[in-house]
């Protein structure tokens, strides 16, 4: 479908001689000339919880009675822990993710993490983005790899969407990228400029310089895929109360784009500030309680919409964080951690696998037992019909979360 | 065919920050090669500035409030190296050496925090860049950055760490296929109880340095890190992979395996003499081919320092360089992770390529800036409703120099002048058409100022 588009698009800006033509011209490619692909379509979102989210304090072993020595001050009472399960319950400040686990719409997997763990958080993050081993390293992302097999060469930018200024190395191919965007109009009216427009169409002969081929390749593919989003950011707004933050805003948007039927499959999304080594408690409620109502909201609307069924949110962190906790009412950078994802479609609901082991710890630490990329390899294959072998780089076990 | 000026101004990109000025008749490119080199000789070091190294001494009794306080300076100090070195790459007579430089903290590539460790690194990276390939890797091992990024002060004796000897000899000297798991143990065995204090200074831990015999790439002693360069160095890989890294960096990104077989083999003949390997590039012709030119995307430093240098550009807020600098993707002593700038292609991405595109504006016209860097992962901007950091990049610069070299061109031949300036490819003709009709009614100093903005906002400004 996207090479069609891409034909179209190049055949079309090739003909027309102003750049007034352009919006109208993809208007009319979002209505006539492509079938709504969400029909059949999947969607993936990936929530990128920067820092090192405590996953021990998120999703709860309140019966452990490890845990409340380990953090004599950090721990919850029992009595405001929202229970879920016989042993596990969720942050008191998570009450809004409470129906969507008693609806079936939420799996918790346990002890995720790799071998040789990295307690930095900026080679952490660049493992699980890059989806590499500890001792590997990988200068393209997964989700960008995703993009590069999935129809190289005819994946367009929006097919991947970071909301944000900056694309994370997640989204970068070697041939593919993802689209970086945080304010659809904003990036429009750039591209919408004149000069930009004009440089654009002329698509200079260069048989040589295939670098500059490259650039003027990017600039026409920028320029049709924010139109496409920009476009498409308009067709169905939210009446839904999302939190007001930017991270509120950007869960948003990508709802809205996910509702009109962009042909986008994966949308990736930040929220930072999980690094929690002093005054854990009210900055971790004020996150998730962020984390929580956001997600609430977006799967209203995805309900109401009909595509929970074909959306699946999954949220993840570099890494877990110290089971003891230290002297300043914070923890300090763990190993191994919990992971969630949401969707109507889920095949294992609730906590999938077995709690995380306190009297086992290394260093404080909790140890893994299920590599990410058995997840990653799950959603690429399960999901996104992708070769999650080639992608990933070696197999791994499938999960039947999906 | 290349022009005499191309070939001039290419020589200045790739082994500088661009051209300063424009090429008179008679330049030839063998005297501005001299020149390079002439201006090589001086090695000057970076000065610290604005921080007390021994504060560090003090950290551990400080409060919550003092070490906050205590960050903030740390901060202040760091970007004040990182305006000193960017001056230095914009104004300074050294380019051939701050390039090497530049090329280098990518090769040693090293996350670092502590002023005084910065500063260490970078002098001794900047002291060596053009000397004797093992006098730089013997100052990298030993340098307290290098050590402490690669975890080698928790290379010890009873419980030794890896990542030190296996980073020197996948990504510094080798390269991976070119030494096994034993060269792996064996050395990180060789490399324990090298570690550093808290100033960064190089220290053997005695009781952790395990004197045992090892046996690395296929010979056999008490080593210790010296002796890993040593044997490393008799390798003749190990000339093969650096020239290759530095055909790449200077020259083509897609290896010439013949070129590359000569320079190396003269490279180790030389005993790793890396002015003399650099002569041996920047003087043959094959440097000067067409495939050779305007095929190169130039990094953000690169990029950034080359519209400074022309423009004399001053920032108003002193952050605004390392912002940019992160916003495009190429933070000093902060590369993505061990393996440095992937560079290439990966430099490009429909943000990125549109903010470059706008960079000009965003510096000498003050248009909108369209990006914010990252959220750092303790900081709760994702909490706030916007970002509190202006929009704007208030700039003041000079136009008079850069006006001077075209005073006398007629109207009509102004873009293509200016474009053989400041690009290095080819003049599209249709280009020219475009930035005559949109400066049609500019004259004098305003139509040259306005049609150098619009040819640095062609994607051919990216390449260099």
């Amino acid at each position: 479908m996207s090479q069609i588009s891409r034909k179209n698009f190049l055949k079309l800006s090739a003909l027309a001689s102003g750049s007034a033509l352009i919006p109208e011209f993809l208007h009319g490619l979002g209505n006539s000339l492509l079938p709504p692909l969400k029909e059949t379509g999947k969607s993936l979102v990936i929530i990128q919880l920067s820092g090192g989210n405590d996953g021990l304090n998120t999703f709860i072993p309140y019966q452990n009675d490890m845990y409340y020595q380990l953090r004599p001050s950090l721990s919850y009472q029992k009595e405001k822990i929202l229970k879920i399960t016989k042993e596990m319950g969720l942050n008191p400040a998570m009450g809004a993710m409470q129906p969507l686990y008693d609806r079936g719409e939420l799996c918790i997997i346990n002890n995720i993490g790799y071998p040789n763990p990295d307690h930095s958080h900026f080679r952490s993050m660049d493992i699980w983005t890059t989806a590499s081993g500890s001792d590997q390293y990988l200068d393209t992302g997964w989700l960008g790899r995703y993009l590069d097999s999935h129809c190289h060469p005819c994946s367009d930018p929006h097919h991947a969407v970071e909301v944000d200024d900056m694309l994370s190395t997640a989204l970068k191919g070697m041939h593919a990228k993802g689209l970086a965007i945080s304010n659809p109009e904003r990036l429009y009216r750039v591209t919408q400029d004149p000069f930009i427009q004009d440089v654009s169409k002329m698509q200079p002969e260069s048989k040589q310089n295939t670098t500059k081929s490259y650039l003027y390749k990017t600039l026409a593919e920028t320029s049709m895929s924010v139109g496409y989003v920009y476009e498409k950011s308009k067709i169905y707004k939210s009446a839904a109360t999302y939190p007001a933050n930017r991270f509120g805003n950007n869960l948003k948007l990508i709802t809205e784009l996910i509702c009109s039927g962009s042909e986008t499959k994966v949308y990736y999304i930040s929220l930072s500030g999980f690094d929690t080594h002093a005054r854990q408690k009210q900055v971790h409620e004020r996150l998730l309680t962020t984390l929580s109502e956001g997600l609430h909201a977006m799967v209203g609307d995805l309900k109401k919409n009909n595509r929970f069924d074909d959306t699946l949110i999954m949220a993840f962190s570099e890494f877990g964080r110290r089971v003891k906790q230290n002297g300043s009412e914070g923890t300090d950078h763990g190993e191994a951690n919990n992971l969630f994802l949401l969707s109507g479609s889920l095949k294992q609901k609730g906590c999938i696998n077995e709690m995380p082991d306190l009297s086992d710890l290394s260093l404080y630490n909790l140890k893994y037992k299920v590599d990410f990329r058995s997840v990653y390899a799950t959603v690429l294959n399960k999901w996104l019909k992708a070769d999650d072998e080639k992608i990933i780089g070696s197999s791994f076990q499938q999960l039947e979360f999906i | 065919m290349i022009s005499n000026q191309h070939k001039i101004q290419h020589l200045h990109w790739r082994a500088g920050f661009g051209p300063r000025q424009l090429v008179s008749a008679g330049f030839k490119v063998d005297d501005e090669v001299s020149v390079l080199f002439q201006n090589s000789k001086l090695i000057e070091p970076l000065q610290l500035k604005n921080w007390d190294p021994e504060l560090v001494k003090e950290v551990r009794n400080m409060n919550a409030d003092e070490r906050a306080a205590y960050r903030k300076q740390e901060r202040q100090a760091r970007l004040q190296i990182n305006q000193d070195i960017q001056n230095r790459f914009a104004y300074g007579t050294n380019s051939l050496r701050d390039k090497m430089t530049l090329f280098w903290m990518g090769h040693f590539a090293c996350r670092i925090a502590n002023p005084i460790f910065i500063i260490n690194y970078y002098n001794a990276i900047n002291k060596h860049a053009l000397g004797k390939f093992g006098d730089l890797l013997k100052a990298m091992i030993r340098n307290g950055a290098l050590l402490q990024y690669l975890n080698n002060n928790q290379n010890r004796k009873a419980n030794p760490n890896e990542n030190f000897a296996r980073e020197l000899m996948e990504l510094f000297t080798l390269g991976i296929g070119n030494y096994n798991e034993t060269d792996v143990k064996e050395g990180a065995r060789s490399l324990t109880g090298w570690s550093f204090d808290r100033m960064g200074v190089f220290t053997i831990r005695k009781d952790h340095h395990d004197t045992g015999t090892k046996t690395f790439l296929g010979e056999q002693g008490n080593f210790d890190g010296d002796d890993l360069v040593r044997i490393i160095l008799s390798k003749k890989q190990c000339a093969r992979f650096i020239t290759s890294r530095i055909y790449a960096f200077f020259v083509n990104n897609v290896p010439d395996e013949k070129i590359i077989n000569e320079l190396s083999n003269k490279f180790f003949s030389s005993g790793y003499d890396l002015e003399d390997l650099m002569k041996n590039i920047l003087s043959s012709d094959w440097f000067y081919d067409e495939k050779n030119t305007g095929s190169q995307i130039k990094s953000p430093v690169v990029l950034l320092t080359g519209i400074i240098r022309n423009f004399r550009i001053n920032f108003e807020n002193p952050m605004m360089p390392v912002q940019l600098h992160k916003i495009l993707g190429q933070q000093l002593f902060d590369p993505p992770n061990v393996a440095g700038w992937p560079g290439g292609q990966l430099w490009i991405d429909s943000s990125t390529l549109l903010y470059r595109m706008r960079l000009p504006e965003l510096l000498l016209q003050e248009a909108e800036s369209i990006m914010t860097p990252k959220d750092e992962f303790d900081n709760l901007e994702s909490l706030k409703v916007d970002k509190t950091t202006t929009r704007k990049v208030k700039t003041t610069f000079e136009i008079i120099a850069f006006e001077k070299m075209f005073a006398k061109i007629p109207d009509e031949k102004l873009p293509v002048a200016i474009m053989n300036f400041l690009l290095q490819n080819e003049v599209e003709p249709l280009q020219v058409e475009l930035i005559q009709k949109l400066t049609a009614s500019d004259r004098g100093s305003e139509k040259i100022f306005k049609t150098a903005i619009y040819v640095m906002s062609l994607p051919e400004y990216q390449l260099c």
